[in-house]
This record gives structure tokens, sequence and C-alpha cells, in this order.
């Protein structure tokens, strides 16, 4: 485990009550492992306990911000803050519930004029629970 | 929110981005920047708004936002969305856009699943 709950805060600007990952499992190179454990004051989950598909890419994109954090950290950069500029082929395979623990693989493809594409793809143990490509922009 | 129903598959709803929203205090603290996700949520309860019927987004095939929205720079938005019934299925063709006179915010295509 590389980071877990506020360890994460240096690499990312989100905070209480929209903090959507919660671990860096590990990271190398262009991949990244992250994780998040959901509880039942997730700002997504809904009245059946379930989260709301667009909390899962917020997820994603958290877990994105938090390796973009955690690559400029290591090199003594300052910290970036991002903001999703496309989601592309996102599928929700089945909506994760209360008490849920997601594992999710960040890949970063390459950064041209400020825009970084990346792939996400999450799973909760053996099932897929989401997976997308985004474009998220770098301040 | 106001509600001007164009057709049975296609509504353009109001909705107003509020200040005091619990989520600006986390994004981002002394930035209130509106998480882009949640204007993709808004645009599913638009949805369901406009069908009666309870939707679960399956796929989005492309989202594109547009320009960073909040509640200072626009308070008030316009949410426009159609659907189209899939035939044989329990899924909607979706496309939806958010926007003011201004400037467009999202433009969203996907299928979302009673």
């Amino acid at each position: 485990m590389l980071y877990q709950n506020e360890e994460l805060f240096k690499l990312m600007p989100q905070r209480d009550p929209i903090v959507m990952v919660d671990k860096i499992h590990d990271a190398e190179g262009d991949t990244a492992h992250t994780g998040l454990t959901i509880t039942a004051a997730n700002y997504f989950i809904e009245e059946d306990g379930r989260m709301a598909e667009p909390g899962l890419i917020e997820h994603i994109a958290q877990s994105a911000s938090a390796f973009k954090g955690h690559q400029a950290f290591v090199a003594g950069e300052p910290l970036p803050i991002g903001y999703i500029g496309e989601v592309k082929k996102f599928h929700c395979y089945v909506r994760p519930a209360v008490g849920d623990e997601l594992t999710t693989t960040i890949v970063l493809g390459a950064t041209v004029n400020g825009v970084t594409l990346m792939t996400g793809e999450t799973y909760c143990g053996e099932t897929k629970v989401a997976d997308t490509q985004m474009k998220i922009f770098v301040e | 929110m106001h509600e001007e129903r164009l057709t049975a598959n296609d509504a353009v709803y109001l909705c107003e981005l509020k200040a005091d929203c619990d989520v600006y205090r986390g994004h981002f603290p002394g930035k209130p920047v509106s998480p882009g996700v949640c204007n993709i949520e808004m645009i599913r309860e638009c949805a369901e708004m406009l069908t009666g019927k309870d939707l679960k987004i399956n796929t989005i095939k492309q989202c594109r936002l547009t320009a960073v929205a909040s509640p200072a720079i626009c308070p008030k938005v316009d949410v426009k969305v159609s659907v189209a019934a899939i035939e044989g299925t329990n899924t909607y063709n979706v496309v939806a856009t958010i926007a003011d006179a201004e400037r467009s915010y999202m433009e969203l295509k996907g299928t979302f699943e009673f």
C-alpha cells in the first residue's frame, strides 16, 4: 500500500464530502491500482444502498488525479488539478453497494497540450463493475 | 425546476445550481466548481422525469465537458434531454445537452436502462 485515507490528500484537491478514492495500492510507470471502500456516507449512495453510476466515473477520475498527483509529488513538482474533459465508452455492469471494496486499474496514456488520455477499469472482487476511457485536463 | 416538454420524447429542464450544495465544500475547498459527474447525474434525473421510469446509466458512448460549470458562472442551466426506446429492450438511447445563453457545458450520448 502506497497511500491510504488522508495520506492521499497531499496528492489530490478533492475533500469531504466528495472524496471518491481512499487507497493507492501501487503505482509503476503508467499504471496504478487504487481502491475505495464504499461507506453509507458516500455522496453517491442512493436510497437502495447502491452507488449511482456517476460515482463510479468520479472514482475513476479521482484515481487518475491522485496517480498524477503521486507522479508530481515524486518528481517534486506542484500538485496538478485535473478536470474531466471527456468520458468515452463508459460501461456500468453492476452498481456496487455499501460495504463493497472497489479496486481500479488506471493506465495513463499520452499527454498532449495538457490533455491526458487514460483508461480505468473497476472491479469488486472478481466482478467487473465499470470501465471507461477519459480525457483529463490538467491545470 | 421548470419543465418545457417539447414532445413525449424531448424536454428541456431549467435547473438551478445551488451555491449552498454540500458538494462544494470538497470540490474544491475555496474554489467551488460543479463536478462534471454531478452534471451527468442531473441528466439521468431529468431523463427519469421525462420517461417516468427509474433509469440506470448502462453506457456513455461519449460525454464532452465543454466548459467549467459553477453556481457563480451558471446559476441556472437548461438540461435538454431526448430519449428513443430501443425496440425489444428495456433501454433508451439518450442524447442530452447542458447549456445556458452563454455557452454549452456538456454534451452526452448514451444508453439508459429501466
